[in-house]
């Protein structure tokens, strides 16, 4: 089975059954560039590839009631995949397309040059980047994440209040987020996060 | 592994490393449609997923984009949650019309109590959102209706299975040879609407399932139910459609109708809405046979000891209840209550002593969560307790 990238895995898909768009938003940025590999690889399109990617959370969410009493994350995930893969290969009508997709693809794209993401490497650059974290983002981000605490959980073992929490955590999320160089994330995003989440709690 | 499997695996590995011919391809893809292409379909994506390289980087691709289009489907229940918080207490008529609102009565009290602040609670469970219904072929193959994009989802020979929405299927076409299907609606899954290929529909509550062919051969309709199913059967003279309800036999003559026949429940009810139907049980060496036909309105009890009654009495709303999104409780003691919640949320129902033999009646939304659901009972005198998907009872 594929490992869950990150020990917290099941503890994120236990916050995302009741409804929590910021760790959905870590399942998302921890699983889409793999599912996305694997479906380019068997679609040989990326316009597929990205919807297929884009479906595959779509589908997590929408029966994320779900979610709860899924044991393996990782195998969770890589299943939905293989039902819209297998879908999208199955249908007829696409046979021709994949056929000029895969033509085109192997013209394009010669085998040399492909980007490598090693498992661990994403690990171990979570850890980094929460090793540098300020101390009470930290404390904050590590009864959530590893413990599995909810915000009102956290202000008390802490004796903060529940917004410095969310707080806290959202600065966390995306420090690490940044950490993993990903795309540079929009402050009015996380804003919106912050005004709608404290509706979630 | 069978050669047909290692063949697929071989063609599988050549077609993700870009080096499978267009013939190879073509083949793939046919391959890819048995059984056991499915399968290996499966695993090589596990592998893929273990694997450590990825994609040509000359591909970019914009992830906050996609991100904001998956964001979408978050914000809908943020919007209802954000109105809700904003409704005060109002009266008990406007609060029935909203979602997840209750009205509930006892018979002790006399004054109807309704639900108007979301209570914070800890371990709930939340009603189901999804139709997790899944549906067998005749090679038995599965098919999880919810993990599935709408379109032709398989097919039976020349008979076609299109998905056309959130728990909506429907069976096209027409074949000599009688393939039996199976739809299995699990626990904890919203009502499931299947349309069979002579056009009739049947809904599916909860752990309910309805066995039958993906195309009506011979001159006979015939299917199997188990749980609870409403039918909206279409007219032919020709072709009686037969419901088999374990040894029960409702025979129907173009028709609307509903049957309850759960497991744990003695009794099977069938209760007409159109048309007309004839209830039967098949003699056996124990039992002579026995038929009724009802009227709409009617409703046929067979008991667990073989006998067949009509209940002129029944009150359609009620028993259609299920299908309008309500559970419907009509002079129903704890037990009956917990048996319904139990399948809709998908729970174990554990009774500390002896459970309390208190009438209640009323109706609630399936949409409520079971904490929300249970708070009322509890302001009726109910405790009770939620542990993940246990919850425990006492007095």
């Amino acid at each position: 089975m594929p490992t869950a990238i990150s020990y917290s895995d099941k503890i994120l898909f236990q916050k995302i059954a009741s409804g929590d768009v910021e760790a959905f938003r870590e399942i998302f940025d921890l699983y889409k560039k793999r599912l996305f590999a694997i479906a380019i690889k068997l679609s040989k399109s990326q316009l597929v590839s990205e919807e297929i990617t884009q479906e595959v959370f779509i589908s997590l969410w929408v029966s994320r009631a779900l979610l709860i009493k899924v044991e393996d994350p990782g195998a969770y995930i890589f299943r939905i995949l293989y039902n819209k893969l297998n879908s999208y290969l199955r249908k007829e009508s696409n046979h021709s397309r994949l056929i000029k997709d895969a033509v085109q693809f192997k013209n394009f794209y010669n085998n040399n040059t492909e980007e490598a993401v090693d498992v661990n490497e994403t690990m171990r650059r979570i850890n980094e980047a929460v090793e540098k974290l300020p101390p009470q983002q930290k404390a904050v981000y590590r009864l959530s994440r590893q413990k599995g605490m909810k915000n009102d959980e956290i202000a008390a073992e802490l004796k903060i209040s529940p917004n410095t929490v969310k707080t806290h955590l959202s600065k966390a999320l995306e420090a690490i987020r940044t950490h993993l160089d990903d795309v540079a994330f929009v402050t009015s995003l996380l804003a919106c996060f912050n005004e709608y989440s404290h509706l979630l709690k | 592994m069978s050669e047909t499997e290692e063949h697929t695996r071989i063609l599988l590995r050549r077609f993700a490393d870009n080096s499978a011919t267009e013939a190879e391809i073509s083949e793939l893809l046919e391959l890819l449609r048995l059984p056991e292409g499915d399968a290996m379909l499966h695993s090589f994506i596990i592998e893929l997923g273990n694997q450590t390289n990825l994609y040509p980087s000359q591909i970019k691709v914009d992830w906050e984009n996609m991100w904001n289009g998956v964001k979408k489907v978050t914000q809908p229940a943020i919007v209802r949650k954000m109105v809700w918080r904003k409704i005060a207490a109002a009266a008990i008529i406007i609060l029935m019309l909203g979602a997840g609102l209750i009205w509930f009565t006892n018979n002790k009290k006399q004054d109807n109590i309704a639900l108007n602040e979301k209570p914070k609670i800890k371990n709930d469970v939340a009603a189901p959102n999804t139709v997790n219904a899944v549906l067998t072929l005749g090679n038995g193959q599965r098919i999880i209706l919810d993990s599935t994009g709408n379109g032709t989802l398989a097919t039976q020979g020349p008979v076609q299975i299109i998905k056309s929405g959130d728990g909506q299927i429907a069976y096209k076409g027409n074949s000599d040879e009688t393939v039996y299907n199976t739809l299995l609606n699990p626990r904890g899954s919203k009502v499931v609407n299947i349309t069979l290929n002579d056009g009739s529909k049947v809904w599916l509550n909860t752990e309910s399932s309805l066995r039958f062919p993906a195309s009506f051969t011979g001159d006979e309709r015939k299917v199997t139910v188990t749980g609870e199913a409403y039918f909206e059967v279409t007219h032919n003279e020709k072709k009686p459609f037969i419901v088999d309800v374990s040894g029960t036999e409702v025979k129907v003559l173009g028709t609307h109708f509903n049957i309850h026949a759960y497991n744990d429940e003695s009794n099977i009810k069938t209760t007409l809405l159109e048309g007309s139907v004839e209830v039967s049980v098949p003699s056996s060496s124990l039992l002579e046979g026995v038929g009724v036909r009802l009227k709409p309105g009617q409703q046929a009890i067979k008991t667990g000891d073989g006998k067949l009654t009509i209940n002129n009495n029944v009150v359609i709303e009620d028993v259609m209840a299920w299908k309008n999104g309500l559970f419907n409780f009509n002079n129903a003691d704890i037990q009956d209550i917990m048996r319904q919640a139990s399948r809709w949320y998908d729970v174990e129902v554990i009774y500390e002593g002896t459970p309390s033999a208190e009438r209640y009646k009323g109706k609630v939304a399936r949409n409520t969560s079971l904490a929300e659901m249970m708070k009322i009972l509890e302001l009726n005198g109910v405790k009770y307790r939620i542990e993940g998907k246990k919850i425990i009872l006492s007095q």
